[in-house]
């Protein structure tokens, strides 16, 4: 009898042992108790997703009620801004974190950018909020970056480092046309993909233009008139025509005061 | 024989499940707030449970105070202490500065509150439930803990840390006057 009892209660533990590790739930590399991550959790969590996401699995998406709060969180500007707008933070820590969250972004773009048999993306909503995101993290960058520039220099006044700030805030407004550019997988995309697109793209180019006036939008408007061409969404267009009327305002202002 | 190894067992365990609550090995009286000047991370002597992390995270220290009321005859006592053997830091090797000025203003808010006891106490013309009364503050103390925890989130927000600090110092230095723990009635 006291053989039996000694084997019943081995038997439990062996087995209450095997059910929670069989137990599903969320990688602990996902640090979801967290209010705020910094870049080593965001690593943790983008490698967690590209290493260990088992192949019959998908990559953490809206969709997913599990794993839709670990999307909604990787894309969370609060969670940069946070760090890049503390003005009590130092300008190096926050480069050296704006630059990790730079590559992070590029490189989730880079994971979520799979598509189908069909030729339509497997994660279309998810990857129009990465480029939304980016479009939310790049000014922050290079803002910081032309902070610490005038910072460091002996003569923030100096052609020289005014050429590398325009320089760096002309890089930004490339990105920006890659953004543009990115519609050129229209089909690939859904209708809620396509709205989403419509509106981050109208906001991000309505508020660098706000922001940098001074900037050169030529390309930006080369891009925009073509890429126009071959949109069939109606509400994508109505997003470029707005984009399209606010470059040729600001060019055209440029042009008056030159002539002053 | 038997029965005598069990006692000593569970006396033993007893013992070392108190350790984590008290570290009774390292212990050291508790500090009144007039003292705060004097603690640095050395003084977090209490134990952590193996594996206890705050939200995943070593890089944060946990700090234990109170607010301690006694009435004696013809006055009141509320003091503020700091507790050595039941403070802690996730991680032994942590020693910011910054960290630990965030776990010394959890110990100024609890001042603060302490403060403002006091001050009802002085100025209250009425019978002292002083039970009731640690009650309530207890409860503001609480509330305010967690608002300072929520918004520098332990620190990692330095801007609100740096705001809480201005607003805390500001509390304290507006019951300047009630900064003796005794309350003469």
């Amino acid at each position: 009898m006291r053989i039996l009892k000694r084997n019943s209660l081995i038997l439990a533990i062996i087995l209450s042992g095997i059910l929670s590790a069989c137990n599903g739930g969320l990688s602990d590399k996902f640090h979801m108790e967290k209010r705020y991550w910094d870049l080593s959790d965001y690593n943790e969590a983008v490698n967690q997703i590209k290493y260990f996401t088992k192949e019959d699995e998908q990559y953490p998406n809206y969709s997913n009620p599990e794993t839709s709060p670990v999307f909604k969180k990787i894309v969370s500007i609060e969670n940069v801004s946070v760090v890049l707008k503390d003005e009590a933070l130092g300008l190096s820590h926050k480069n050296k974190f704006a630059e990790g969250m730079f590559k992070l972004q590029q490189d989730l773009f880079k994971t979520y950018n799979k598509i189908d048999r069909q030729d339509k993306f497997v994660y279309p909503v998810e990857l129009v909020d990465i480029e939304d995101f980016g479009m939310k993290v790049q000014p922050l960058y290079f803002q910081l970056g032309n902070d610490q520039i005038v910072k460091n220099a002996t003569d923030p006044e100096s052609a020289e480092v005014k050429r590398m700030v325009n320089g760096n805030v002309q890089t930004m407004v490339g990105n920006f046309v890659n953004n543009i550019n990115f519609i050129r997988h229209e089909e690939a995309l859904n209708e809620e993909a396509k709205k989403r697109y419509a509106e981050t793209i109208k906001d991000n180019i309505t508020k660098l233009i706000s922001d940098y006036p001074d900037a050169n939008y030529t390309s930006m408007l080369s891009a925009v008139k073509t890429i126009q061409k071959r949109i069939k969404d109606a509400e994508i267009k109505k997003s470029f025509d707005h984009i399209q009327e606010l470059i040729t305002a600001n060019i055209e202002q440029k042009e008056k005061k030159t002539q002053e | 024989m038997g029965n005598k190894i069990i006692i000593i067992l569970s006396i033993v365990a007893l013992f070392i499940a108190m350790l984590w609550d008290i570290n009774l090995l390292e212990y050291e009286f508790p500090i009144p707030h007039e003292n705060y000047k004097k603690i640095t991370f050395d003084n977090f002597t209490g134990l952590n449970k193996p594996g206890n992390t705050l939200y995943g995270q070593k890089e944060f220290a946990f700090i234990s105070t109170e607010l301690r009321t006694e009435k004696q005859e013809n006055k009141y006592r509320v003091d503020v202490l700091f507790h050595p053997a039941r403070s802690y830091v996730y991680k032994k090797n942590i020693r910011g500065k910054e960290l630990l000025t965030h776990e010394l203003y959890h110990f100024h808010i609890t001042e603060y509150c302490g403060r403002l006891l006091r001050q009802t106490i002085a100025s209250s013309k009425n019978k002292i439930n002083l039970s009731e009364l640690e009650t309530k503050y207890l409860e503001i103390e609480n509330q305010m803990q967690k608002q300072y925890d929520y918004e520098t989130y332990h620190s990692y927000v330095l801007g609100e840390q740096n705001r809480w600090q201005a607003y805390i110092d500001s509390c304290l230095e507006s019951l300047k006057d009630y900064e003796s723990p005794i309350i003469e009635k």
